[in-house]
């Protein structure tokens, strides 16, 4: 090859090579201006999502002292609130305890003028010798055996009411033939024998004044409600029941009606018009299994009969 | 040898041919392309003369991933760039399948700031491409590139 033709193809690569540098630098100015405007469009997002960030957290903040002030409010409200509760229970406790006590006091004050009366009666009643006032005095002594019996059923609740339980070991067995022996004492022929089953142990560590008084009022119910013209049966049995005594009375009296039943354990209550009782006989038994920590249901069926079952711990 | 040449040596890539900008090696049983860069700058009709001759082994070998090694470039051409990616790459997608493209980039922040300021631009003048149906990763080197 000439030298003119190698200087020429020289000069050609020199030229391409320049052509090539020039655009090299003019890529990397338009890459780097390209770049520059994307940062800043970056840079404008950014700053923009900062505000709204920044906006969203003075938002944020305000909601949050917002809600703190309103909690605060209703802290202070409740601790109010709690406070006047306390206040009210301690005046409720103060009052029952006050009742308890009148109750207590009242029913052992009225227990001994009711017996001193009643007996003063006893006495005139037999010198008495014009019939006619002999028969009203006998009248008297109705209402008075009545205010005896109510005044005598208040003094146990009174007495359950202000007692602590003492459990001691208690043998079931004796304790019924006592209190069914009672009840014929009184009247043998309202307390028909009732039909005794006793499965088991009856043995229990309970309070046995407790336990007396429980039986006493469901049995006074279960011979007392009878329906006229019927042979009256009473049914009582005894089973243990998980760690527990079940004692149930059934008897196929009148009944009570269905929708008396939910109030059957109230303060005063009478299945009906012709209840001769004081209306304290569920009552006192209810507080008393409660004292004991035992369950009591009555199932009842109006002209069908009913059924008492008690839970008792302790076996 | 450069470092990045002895990563073709260390993976026993075959080259298939090589101008003064770029170089492209092949292991055909894995089914893989490597466009290795060897200047900062790449003139246009090179650029595309290098990719077109890809094309052709890409459809001959049944090519499945593509490795485009950029860790040479310092200037990013945006003409060549956008050619790259709304024409190369769409045809090959469309007539040959190849869908996993892994790309290596140089180190320098700056630089790869400016790959994702070209790449955005070329995302918004061409917001109907067909980047979501491929299959594209950054990696850090030829190795990583091969198994990822």
């Amino acid at each position: 090859m000439k030298l003119s033709s190698q200087v020429a193809i020289s000069n050609s690569d020199t030229e391409q090579e320049k052509r090539v540098l020039e655009e090299h630098v003019k890529a990397q100015e338009e890459m780097l201006a390209r770049t520059t405007t994307y940062l800043m469009q970056v840079q404008e997002q950014l700053e923009a999502s900062r505000k709204e960030l920044f906006e969203q957290n003075k938002s944020l903040e305000r909601m949050v002292d917002r809600r703190t002030a309103e909690l605060k409010q209703a802290v202070a409200k409740l601790e109010k609130e709690a406070q006047q509760r306390e206040s009210a229970q301690q005046s409720l406790y103060i009052a029952n305890h006050e009742l308890n006590t009148l109750l207590y006091r009242s029913s052992h004050d009225f227990k001994g003028p009711v017996s001193t009366a009643f007996g003063l009666l006893s006495l005139i009643g037999d010198r008495i010798e014009n019939p006619e006032v002999r028969e009203y005095v006998q009248m008297l002594q109705h209402p008075l055996r009545k205010l005896e019996q109510l005044t005598r059923t208040i003094t146990t609740i009174a007495d359950i009411r202000q007692s602590q339980a003492s459990l001691e070991q208690t043998d079931l067995t004796p304790l019924l033939d006592k209190i069914l022996a009672g009840f014929r004492q009184q009247q043998a022929a309202q307390y028909p024998a009732p039909d005794l089953s006793i499965k088991g142990s009856a043995v229990l560590r309970t309070d046995e004044y407790l336990l007396e008084n429980i039986l006493q009022c469901v049995l006074d119910n279960a011979f007392r409600y009878r329906k006229p013209a019927t042979e009256h049966k009473v049914n009582i049995h005894v089973q243990p029941y998980y760690k527990q005594l079940k004692i149930t009375v059934s008897d196929n009296g009148t009944g009570i009606p269905q929708n008396l039943q939910h109030r059957v354990f109230d303060m005063f209550f009478r299945g009906s018009e012709q209840s001769v009782g004081s209306g304290l006989g569920l009552y006192l038994s209810k507080i008393a299994v409660d004292k004991l920590g035992g369950r009591i249901e009555v199932r009842s069926e109006e002209s069908m009969g009913t059924s008492v079952c008690i839970l008792l711990p302790g076996l | 040898m450069s470092a990045f040449q002895q990563e073709i040596v260390d993976q026993n890539l075959q080259q298939v041919f090589s101008n003064d900008y770029v170089a492209v090696y092949t292991d055909a049983s894995k089914r893989v392309l490597v466009c290795q860069t060897l200047a900062s700058y790449i003139p246009i009709h090179t650029f595309k003369a290098s990719f077109l001759q890809c094309s052709g082994l890409i459809a001959k070998e049944g090519i499945e991933r593509f490795i485009f090694d950029k860790r040479s470039l310092r200037a990013f051409h945006q003409p060549s760039m956008e050619w790259y990616f709304v024409n190369w790459k769409q045809e090959m997608y469309h007539e040959h399948g190849l869908r996993i493209h892994r790309k290596i980039l140089p180190q320098e922040q700056w630089f790869q700031k400016c790959v994702e300021a070209g790449r955005h631009e070329i995302e918004q003048r061409h917001p109907e491409n067909i980047f979501s149906k491929l299959d594209i990763t950054y990696t850090g080197s030829i190795a990583e590139a091969l198994h990822i």
